[in-house]
């Protein structure tokens, strides 16, 4: 049978340019799983994308899909035909179903019970039959939060669906997906005339489009883009600094890319870099342009169509202003000295529930002396210093004007008002890290008053009954607390974070009276945390599931430092012969103990220890039981596993040798707790008896 | 091209269209979203097309006249097409290229913009309108108002008249903008700017205001009881006025405001399901055209 192509474009109003790559390859994916439950037989699927084209080219799409003989099972037999052989409607049913008289159908005997059986031939089917349900199924299974509705119609997508092409080679399915005609027509860059096009191939799909200037593959937009300013760059001598997710977003908003360069007044790069790039590429998507590291009044700029003096004069006229406007603002800020009066923050409301940001530094300052205290004991940080001053740009014009720029703004009046260097780098390094990729606090001090702020938050909003769903986290609390697990595993110090939050949660009660006292918020927070954890072990660094749960799941209290100690150990060992019987040791023991079911004092009654092998093993665990405890206080998990590896022999020979249940309950009892005490020791560094399965 | 001229174009380009032709709404308003002829006539089924120039007023946008960007006062020209048609971005450009924005020699861009408006209790998905960089115009789809969700959908284009006017006389202070051949913007609008400026930073008396809303408030709900929605919603527009007003007069904390934001979102849901009802109740009678 020919293979052949498949080709399917949808076209839409413009999408929205972030993150139009993952979307795009969801749907890929959708169309791919659909294929596969269909058995439809394709060698691969290519996705291509516009701001308003979502493109779908298959690769050797066999025309037949074969569904081969198979067996259908019916009621049971005595059900489908009555005492007199009568078929019945059940019977009846059956066959109708699958379009078949009954006559024809057969019986086969299954676990002594007869049944009905259908023998469905082998079918074949055209693809063009299937295609359009298979596609709209797959459009309509992608899950996406900012489904709209337009119009009268009854679908929802991202955004409105104008048209759409669908080709098999030369051929086009005529059909509905959505409700829309499937056309053998697309249309021209919008851009330009955005006429209709005639399409009679696939080949002449890419032709056509191509020279309507158009460039469907994202990926070669993105190079046009990327190479053009790399050209300019080179031209000019300027840095090779090239912002990939912004040329990513500018590839995703044009059908074809025309590159130029702009300006703007020298005078503005005076202002802080952090307001440069927040008015320049943030908000208005120009990319900056350096020179020996630093800003240059240049930006370089992506258009629709080919450029003229008009456009570039145009865009660059829209950044004076923006400009002008933080010129001003921050003058008028330093002439005000915002550091001056901290009681200004009474005005600025945190929550509702908890406080003016006034008390949120109040509880800051409280919090992150217990966090010193339980690190850096010895050093005296600034802390203080920092947290005092930190969110005093809320009051700033600069702030009220770009709220994104909180802290950035405040480091940078601190710097010019001359504050101690750690307490201006402070201000803005203790929102850090803003997101995924950013940096941690550079010095302890922001660090740990990072910490403060943000646990104080996330207790917060748990105690007030605002924990974040999947769709709603207003404040971010989900990035909070991956920002704490990273800067806690990155302190060389374990701190408990299970007793910090209860301090943090002590701080709250104690300065906010009008909060109700409720332990079982905590617990919701202990446990969003814990998950967090997990998640971040597995997906940052790769350990292994069962390594993780081992550790994360058998302490009571969440301590990230120790808990990422212990599974470095552990990881030393996994694959290590020596260690396996260890491993399968914990194994046995736990599962002995699951069995018996008792509540175990793990008192030892030297008096009942009977047979010489269950002495040997209750004294060499004796004998090593400073040890452990020294290695455990230590934190030296390695050395601690392998005290807890040459106890092998004795527990083997003991396997061997004694008889657990025992006629009499008190030696049952005594050796049960005998493995119990092991079994402590065990856990005291991780559940080891779910490493190896 | 004036100023006046812009809103004489684009109101003939959108009644040859079909629109029907209005004129502004006599309550303040923080945005044409709030004339009625958008806000009430987006609900239902009932079909609904029309075009009208809007003053708005944004207190706290206020600059005593002294910045060439920020007014407190400025001008929208509205477009409503319910139920959304399918060539709606193609008309939008098409309207462009009529007040001399071609769309072949300048950028325009759609970037993704959705809009909230959480004292109408109203939500749509859409797009700011990039010329050249400058935001000209929101593009919305409404999908939801007052609470209730939108079926059909209205599709909502507005046009930020200063701007526009700014490119195409290319001046950079919009004070300068030619209203005619003869008098600027600045001739007709500046002092307005500076006494409004000096009233809603300076002289503002919240107890009068807060006293107000307060009265309004209860007066609204029993317009609500006797099935009056129409006047109802006149009077939630006074008091969205004055929230503003206390805003820019800095009198409510942050707390205080999203209170005062969450009464008049009641006050909306009710309006939205009570005029529905009254539709409702005489068949939606322009299902019949």
């Amino acid at each position: 049978m020919e293979k052949k192509k498949l080709l399917f474009e949808i076209g839409l109003e413009d999408l929205p340019a972030k993150n139009l790559n993952i979307f795009s390859e969801k749907l890929k994916k959708n169309i791919e799983e659909n294929f596969f439950q269909n058995n439809i037989d394709f060698e691969s699927i290519d996705n291509f994308y516009t701001n308003i084209r979502l493109i779908f080219l298959v690769n050797n799409i066999n025309e037949e899909i074969i569904l081969e003989k198979k067996l259908i099972k019916g009621p049971p037999l005595d059900k489908c035909f009555d005492q007199l052989g009568k078929p019945t409607k059940t019977g009846l049913g059956f066959a109708k179903k699958y379009g078949s008289s009954i006559e024809d159908l057969s019986e086969k005997e299954l676990d002594g019970k007869k049944y009905l059986y259908y023998e469905k031939p082998e079918t074949i089917i055209n693809v063009k039959d299937k295609l359009p349900n298979i596609l709209e199924d797959s459009i309509n299974k992608v899950e996406e939060q900012k489904k709209m509705r337009w119009g009268s119609s009854k679908i929802s997508f991202i955004r409105p669906i104008r048209w759409m092409l669908l080709l098999l080679e030369k051929e086009n399915i005529s059909s509905q997906i959505l409700g829309i005609k499937t056309e053998d027509y697309t249309f021209g860059n919008k851009s330009l005339s955005g006429k209709k096009i005639q399409i009679r191939s696939i080949e002449e799909y890419f032709i056509k489009l191509k020279s309507a200037n158009i460039e469907i593959n994202h990926k070669n937009r993105q190079k046009i883009i990327q190479d053009e300013i790399e050209n300019i760059i080179d031209k000019n001598g300027y840095d090779k600094k090239i912002d990939l997710k912004l040329i990513s977003e500018l590839t995703n908003m044009v059908e074809y890319p025309y590159i130029y360069l702009g300006k703007f007044p020298k005078k503005y790069l005076d202002l802080p870099d952090e307001v440069l790039k927040y008015v320049i590429q943030e908000t208005q998507k120009y990319s900056l342009v350096f020179k020996s590291n630093k800003i240059t009044n240049n930006f370089i700029g992506v258009s629709n169509v080919i450029v003229n003096k008009n456009i570039i004069q145009g865009n660059e006229r829209v950044i004076n202003p923006r400009l002008d406007d933080a010129q001003f603002f921050i003058s008028k800020d330093l002439s005000n000295n915002i550091f001056k009066n901290k009681e200004f923050l009474k005005r600025v409301i945190f929550h509702k529930k908890l406080g003016s940001m006034f008390d949120k530094v109040q509880r800051i300052i409280e919090i992150s002396n217990y966090i010193n205290a339980q690190s850096y004991q010895n050093k005296k940080l600034l802390c203080k210093e920092i947290a005092e001053v930190c969110k005093l740009d809320l009051i700033s014009n600069m702030v009220v004007e770009m709220p994104k720029l909180q802290g950035y703004i405040g480091s940078y009046y601190a710097n010019k008002i001359g504050l101690d260097p750690i307490v201006a780098d402070g201000i803005k390094d203790h929102y850090a890290p803003r997101n995924p990729e950013d940096n941690l606090p550079k010095s302890s001090d922001a660090k740990i008053v990072s910490l403060a702020d943000k646990l104080d938050t996330i207790v917060g909003i748990f105690l007030v009954k605002e924990k974040p769903s999947g769709t709603r986290d207003p404040l971010g609390i989900r990035r909070s607390v991956n920002g704490v697990l990273k800067i806690l595993l990155e302190i060389n110090y374990s701190i408990d974070l299970t007793k910090l939050i209860n301090e943090v949660h002590r701080v709250i009660y104690c300065k906010l009276n009008n909060l109700k006292d409720d332990k079982n918020a905590l617990n919701d927070c202990e446990m969003y945390i814990k998950e967090k954890l997990f998640s971040l072990f597995k997906e940052n660094y790769n350990y292994e599931q069962n390594v993780i749960r081992s550790v994360v799941d058998n302490t009571k209290n969440i301590n990230p430092h120790q808990s990422q100690k212990k599974i470095k150990a552990i990881n030393t060992i996994l694959t290590n012969d020596d260690y396996q019987q260890l491993f399968s040791n914990a194994k046995r023991v736990s599962n002995i103990l699951k069995k018996s079911n008792l509540a175990l004092t793990g008192n030892i009654k030297e008096n009942l220890l009977r047979e010489s092998s269950e002495k040997i093993l209750y004294n060499t665990i004796i004998k090593i039981e400073d040890d452990l405890k020294i290695l455990l206080a230590k934190s030296d998990y390695e050395n601690y596993l392998k005290e807890l590896n040459s106890l092998n022999s004795c527990i083997k020979t003991f396997f061997e040798e004694v008889m657990i249940n025992d006629k009499e309950e008190g030696i049952k009892l005594n050796r049960l707790s005998l493995l119990s005490l092991i079994n402590n020791h065990y856990n005291n560094l991780a559940n080891i008896a779910i490493l190896r399965q | 091209m004036t100023f006046q001229e812009i809103i004489f174009k684009l109101k003939s380009f959108w009644a040859s269209k079909g629109c029907v032709s209005l004129e502004p709404y006599d309550f303040p308003v923080g945005a044409a979203t709030f004339h009625p002829s958008t806000f009430l006539r987006a609900l239902g089924p009932e079909p609904w097309k029309a075009v009208y120039a809007q003053p708005c007023r944004r207190p706290t946008d206020g600059r005593y006249g002294e910045n060439p960007n920020r007014l407190q006062h400025y001008y929208q020209l509205q477009v409503i097409l319910k139920p959304s048609p399918d060539d709606i971005q193609d008309l939008y450009i098409k309207s462009l290229a009529d007040i001399g924005v071609e769309r072949n020699c300048n950028d325009i861009k759609f970037i993704d913009d959705n809009w909230e408006s959480p004292s109408l209790g109203a939500a749509g998905v859409g797009w700011e309108v990039w010329l050249n960089g400058m935001e000209i115009s929101q593009f919305t789809y409404f999908q939801q108002i007052g609470g209730i969700d939108c079926n059909p959908v209205t599709g909502e284009l507005t046009y930020g008249l200063e701007r526009i006017a700014m490119h195409l006389q290319s001046v950079d202070n919009l004070y300068d903008i030619k209203w005619n051949e003869d008098i600027t913007y600045g001739e007709i609008y500046l002092q307005n700017e500076q006494e409004n400026s000096k009233y809603n930073f300076e002289l503002v008396e919240p107890k009068i205001l807060i006293k107000l809303f307060d009265d309004m408030e209860k007066e609204c709900i029993n317009l609500l009881d006797k099935n009056l929605p129409i006047p109802a919603y006149d009077i939630l527009l006074q008091n969205s006025h004055s929230l503003n007003l206390l805003d820019s007069k800095q009198a409510v904390s942050a707390t205080e405001r999203q209170a005062y934001i969450l009464r008049l979102r009641k006050l909306s849901f009710l309006i939205a399901q009570k005029y529905l009802e009254s539709r409702e109740k005489i068949n939606f009678p322009l299902m019949k055209k």
